[in-house]
Parts: C-alpha cells; structure tokens; sequence
C-alpha cells in the first residue's frame, strides 16, 4: 500500500516529533510458526494441551517463545488432552485449546472433539497435517481428518498458506465462543510453519453465513406465555438445561422462577446453576433422577425448556412424555426447537436475554395446588437421602453415602468432574453444588475417561478452587496415563476411586435386564494406591466410613496431588431408574420394579434346539 | 412399499472446495437420498453458489434437516418446499 507524497507530508506535520509511527508502516513478515503462535495469543490463549509430532515440530521449535502468553502442559495421550481442553472451558468459559500432530495424534483426538461437540463446549482443536503435495497420496502419518470430524465439529479449516493464519484462527474462536458453543477443528498443513506473511494483529472476518443468534422473537411472543400460565388447570415446571450456564443467567432463572412459583427442574448438566436449598428446587431429571422429580414430570402439563434440548435421557418414552402437555422452548439454536418435542410456543434467542425481558413483560403467578402435591412427593422420597439406596452388603461401602460425605466436608463448594456410570448419576444427586461451571461430566456422549484429564484442565484453569475427579474403577483405567502429567506439574487434583472391580452401570444393566448374565463387565485392577505412589502422588486406601472420612481429611491437607480408592459395593443399584421404552411416571424405585416384567424374550433351551 | 415425498431444496452457499461435503455428510446422516443435484456460481465473482437439490425421502417433515443444514457456517440461506 503506497503513500501518496501528500500523505506522507502531511502526517509528519501533525506530529512532527512522534518518530515511533513512522516504523509502523513497514510491514512486518514473520514465519507461520511465529504468525499461528502470536494468533493464539492475541486470542487470550493461557492454557494448551498437546503433543509434538512430525508435522508440528517445527511449531513446537517456536512455542516456548511464547511462554509469557500460553503456557503448553505435555499430555501423555491426545485424548487425555483434549478432555483437559474441554474441562478447562467449562469452568473458566474461556475457549479451550488441545493440539495433535498429523495421522495417529489427530485420531486420537476424535473422541474429544465429539464429546465437546455434543456439550456444546467452546473448544479449538489444532492437528497438523502433512506436506500440502503429499496430501492424498497416503504419505506418512496422513489421514483425511477434516473429512472424519466434519460431523462432529461446529465448524472446521484446513490451512495451507500463512496468510490465512490470522484469519482463520480469528474466526475459529468467534465461532466456537458465539452462538451455541462448540468445537472447531484447524488442520494446518507442514509447508505454512516455514513460509512467511504480513502480521496482523485485527484481521478482518470474513463469515456471511453464519450469525450467533440466528433468529430472534419479540417481546408479544413472551408475552404469550401469560396466556399459557393463567389457563385453568395448568401446572407449570420449568427444564433448565446446560445453556442457563453457557449464557450466565442463573440470576435470571432465580428471578423468573420466583416470579411465576414454578418448580425447577435441572439436567445433569445444570446442576449448580439454580440454588438446591431453594424452595422452588425440583430435583435432576432423567433416566436416574430424582423420584420427586420424575413424578412431577409426568403430572406437569406445560414444560418450558430454558437451555436444554429434551435429550432422550430427560424424556422417558416420547409418547407420554408429550401426551397432553404444551411446550415452551427458550433456545438459542434454532434448529432444537421442535426437533423432539411439538412446541406450541418457541422463543429463539440467548436464555439470558430472554428472561431478563421476560421478567419485565410477564405479571406474576402462583400455583397453591400444584405444590401442595409436590410437597406430597417431597416429603416421600425426599432429595439427599437414602430412602432408595438401603445398604446391601455391609462389608463394602456404598458409593452415594462416600458421595454425600465428600460433598458434606467440601460444603459443596469444589469443582467435580466425574466419569460415566453409576457414581456420575449420584455424584449428580449426591453432590450439592453450590456454584455454577463446577459439574464437570460427560453428558451427551458419556465417554469413559473424562473424568481424570478433565479435572487436571479445570485445576489448571481455576488454581484457587477445590478439584476433585469421582471416578469408577473402569473410566479411570481409561485415562490413567494422566497420572504422569498430574505427577510432572505437580497439580492439586484430588482423585477419588469407586473401585467395585465391574463396570458398574452395565452390571446393573446385566443383573437387572439380562438376568444376571454379567458378560465382560468384570475388572482386573492393579493396585491403585502402590500405582498413585510409583507416580509420587500420595495414596488412601478405605473399607470403612471412618477410614473413608479420615482419608479425605488427609487429602485435602496434602499440597499437590492425592488420590483415594473406596472399596465399594459392586451390585448397589442406582435408583431411580426409569428402564428405556417407560413413562417417567412408571419409573423404577427398587430391584422388584424391573425383575418381575422385563424377563427375557426366549428361553435357553429354545436356543439349544435352533429355535429362534 | 411405502411412499416417497420428494422435496425440492435450494441453498446458497460459498463457492468453496469441502463445502458440498459438509452439506452431504449432514443430510446423509438423516438417510436421505439426494436424487438430483445442481451446483453452480451464481455471479461473476464466483464468491458464493446455488445448489439445487431433489431429496428423496420416506419422512412426512423433513423441517428439522433443513434447520440443521441451515445452520452450518458455509450456507447463507436455505428453502424447501414439498413436491
């Protein structure tokens, strides 16, 4: 771009003496290494999780330039990284950032990506890719992976000149921040790390397709849920789902929900963002929610859905669930409203624009019958108590009674990322979380292994807060290598095992619905306290309440890493349960609920014969 | 055999190399067959396409589709209507 010479004379008679703007005209070149790890730091990086590799070396050889910006943990599986990544974004909001090289490390990263993308977790993930000529000839390490994670990622890039760095990391973190969260997948091909390009520092966006709030509603359209709410008969319960702490407005919830006297309901994901002490609280819902909750469900006969998507967990048998029942869907995907459920009145927008405005435009409510049924439930099954979990074997632990004495001496106020199984349905019920973005879990994709990596990202992420990992014996072995980078940098997660020696949520599958016929969901574990110590990460072992107590004292005391394993109960059953294919009015509460109906569909001795 | 409803679609997109795919791997997951398909710039400056498009399918709504390919980042605008 060519000054004109009046230009040029002109600025010098402005400031005259300012010598330092003068340098700013000449263009600065650097190489794509340099370009991409500026891009990521202009962006807020402070945080990456990756592992070097063939294609990214030369990437790697630039990083520690930027040490004062991004610090870069060394995982020791891509999975593990990534996990972290995303564990990170969920409590700091922030985007998180995990990187693979090309072939085997971006495969690796599969799963992450498909666990953040059914989350809707704000995440970026780098792989590297090979030479852009050798692309298609199946070079070394090359795999197609933009093609394999195009399903899986909100948006995805493959970068093969430096140019586009800036841009295209620019707009990757517009897009996996904005709208409905999600992940964005760069691949950037070896040739870009040594070519040069201009600098820029606000590179312009170039996305005409893509608006974060993709449809809006007026403030009539609201107001039509006064409608809703005043008609005869009605009675209300409010879903709040995982976009309440996307969008921040737990306050807003609060305020609405007072407003109208309606019960909240919370997903798994949710808990936390609506206060459990509170007299409107209604409970988790789902396949092992709450009884009070489940019931509810099933009376209500108008359900607005604040952030959620009616996943098939929270809906029991789809025909009952919308039996007789209208829908209000507050959305910021405009695509999930009306997906499952018929919606009378959908109101696209972000959750927390909508309440505040809906708690101006709508007049107030109560509903004295309603909860005078509710309050019935509430006081049979309760919330926080065993009146469903009655102690089998009194030689094991029981894994919701640990749960309730760690959420008890933590006061509920510690970030818990769980695994999959059993102990994540009762560290859902058990653990009273007290502040948002502090239930780490994998909801949609249910991933075993996330427990352990993610804690390690949110310990990083909120280094003042409290974190522990709940984990069953299976999901842990998944990502147990993550020992070693806990170990390395020396960080405060404490670990907690429910070590049953079974996959326990499948075995109660088995011994519930397959009469007892436990095909390969029996452990063979190692020795977790001797295997924690070899990594010097010191260890507890429990058999008994006291000891079990007295092990989380000592942990939490410990200044680095802990772990402790809790000799569990292997056949302790979550309940509630509501089996698939059944209302959530028909749901399970003890063992003779599901043994006496859902016997097998044909005998062995059919089998042996050849009948079928 | 049960019937097929056939709807006639238009989405406009840019005029990128990956962005055919994107629109295929999301209706493929649907099973829905595209029976025809046109794709073409739209203007000199070949910035963004059209693509044109006969989907054949058992599904009496096919709203939820549209919603989801919608929304992907490459397409600008999309209309269906039923045949």
């Amino acid at each position: 771009m060519l000054k004109t010479k009046s230009q040029k004379v002109k600025k010098e008679a402005i400031k005259p003496h300012n010598r330092a703007n003068i340098t700013h005209n000449i263009p600065k070149t650097l190489t794509g290494a340099d370009l991409f790890c500026q891009a990521l730091a202009d962006q807020g990086v402070e945080i990456m999780f990756g592992i070097p590799g063939g294609v990214v070396l030369p990437l790697y050889d630039r990083i520690n330039k930027y040490g004062h910006h991004i610090r870069h943990i060394l995982p020791s599986h891509e999975q593990g990284g990534g996990f972290a990544a995303d564990g990170y974004a969920r409590v700091t909001g922030e985007v998180g950032v995990a990187l693979g090289t090309s072939g085997p490390g971006a495969t690796n990263l599969m799963t992450a990506i498909a666990n953040s993308m059914m989350d809707s977790v704000p995440t970026v993930y780098i792989t590297g890719q090979v030479v852009e000529n050798f692309i298609g000839t199946d070079a070394f390490q090359e795999t197609d992976v933009i093609g394999m994670s195009m399903p899986i990622v909100k948006h995805s890039y493959l970068v093969t000149q430096a140019r586009d760095i800036s841009r295209v990391v620019k707009e990757a973190f517009y897009i996996a921040k904005t709208g409905r969260p999600g992940p964005v997948h760069i691949d950037l091909v070896k040739d870009i790390w040594f070519q040069e390009a201009k600098y820029k520092s606000d590179p312009k966006m170039d996305l005409p397709g893509y608006s974060p709030i993709a449809e809006h509603c007026s403030d009539r359209d609201i107001a039509k849920l006064d409608i809703l709410l005043e008609k005869k008969g009605v009675k209300p319960i409010i879903f709040a789902g995982h976009g309440v702490e996307l969008s921040g407005a737990q306050a807003e919830l609060v305020e609405f929900a007072e407003k109208h006297n309606i019960p909240v309901a919370s997903t798994l994901l949710n808990l936390g963002n609506f206060p459990q002490g509170h007299e409107l609280w209604a409970g988790m819902i789902g396949m092992h929610g709450d009884a009070v909750t489940n019931y509810a469900t099933h009376d209500a006969n108008l359900i607005i859905g604040i952030g959620c998507r009616f996943d098939d967990r929270i809906t029991g048998k789809l025909e009952t669930f919308i039996k007789d029942t209208t829908f209000v869907h507050m959305e910021i995907d405009p695509s999930e409203i009306g997906k499952i459920v018929p919606t009378e009145l959908p109101l696209p927008g972000d959750v927390k624009d909508l309440l505040t405005r809906a708690n101006k435009v709508l007049s107030n409510h109560t509903f004295p019958d309603w909860w005078d049924q509710i309050n019935k439930w509430k006081k049979k099954y309760g919330f926080l108590d065993f009146k469903l979990n009655p102690e089998n074997d009194k030689k094991f632990l029981s894994q919701p009674r640990i749960i309730q004495m760690l959420s008890e001496i933590t006061n509920g106020e510690a970030i818990v990322a769980a695994d999959v199984g059993r102990h994540q349905m009762w560290t859902g019920r058990f653990y009273r979380f007290k502040n948002p973005n502090s239930n780490l879990t994998s909801g949609g994709l249910g991933s075993m292994g996330y427990g352990l990596p993610a804690a390690m990202g949110a310990k990083l992420g909120k280094p003042d807060r409290e974190v522990w990992n709940i984990s069953g014996d299976g999901g842990f072995m998944m990502n147990v290598q993550e020992l070693a980078t806990i170990a390395e940098h020396k960080i405060p997660v404490k670990i907690a095992i429910m070590e049953d020696k079974a996959l326990g949520m499948v075995r109660q599958w088995q011994n519930l619905l397959f009469k007892g016929n436990l095909s390969h969901s029996v452990l063979t574990n190692p020795d977790f306290v001797k295997l924690s110590e070899s990594f010097g990460i010191p260890a507890w072992r429990a058999h008994s309440y006291k000891e079990a107590e007295k092990a989380i004292k000592e942990a939490r005391k410990v200044d680095g890493p802990a772990l402790i394993t809790f000799m569990v109960d292997p056949d302790e059953h979550v309940y509630p349960m509501v089996p698939p294919n059944t209302a959530l009015g028909d749901q399970a509460l003890k063992d003779s609920d599901l043994l006496q109906d859902k016997a097998h569909k044909y005998d062995e001795e059919d089998l042996l014969q050849g009948h079928t | 055999m049960t019937k097929k409803t056939y709807y006639k679609v238009t989405l406009r997109v840019r005029n990128e190399a990956g962005v055919l795919a994107r629109i295929t791997t999301r209706i493929r997951k649907f099973q829905v067959n595209i029976r025809s398909l046109d794709v073409a710039p739209i203007d000199e400056k070949e910035k963004f396409s059209d693509i044109h498009m006969v989907l054949e399918t058992e599904k009496s709504d096919i709203t939820t589709i549209m919603k989801k390919t919608e929304s992907l980042i490459p397409v600008v605008e999309a209309f269906y209507e039923k045949q």
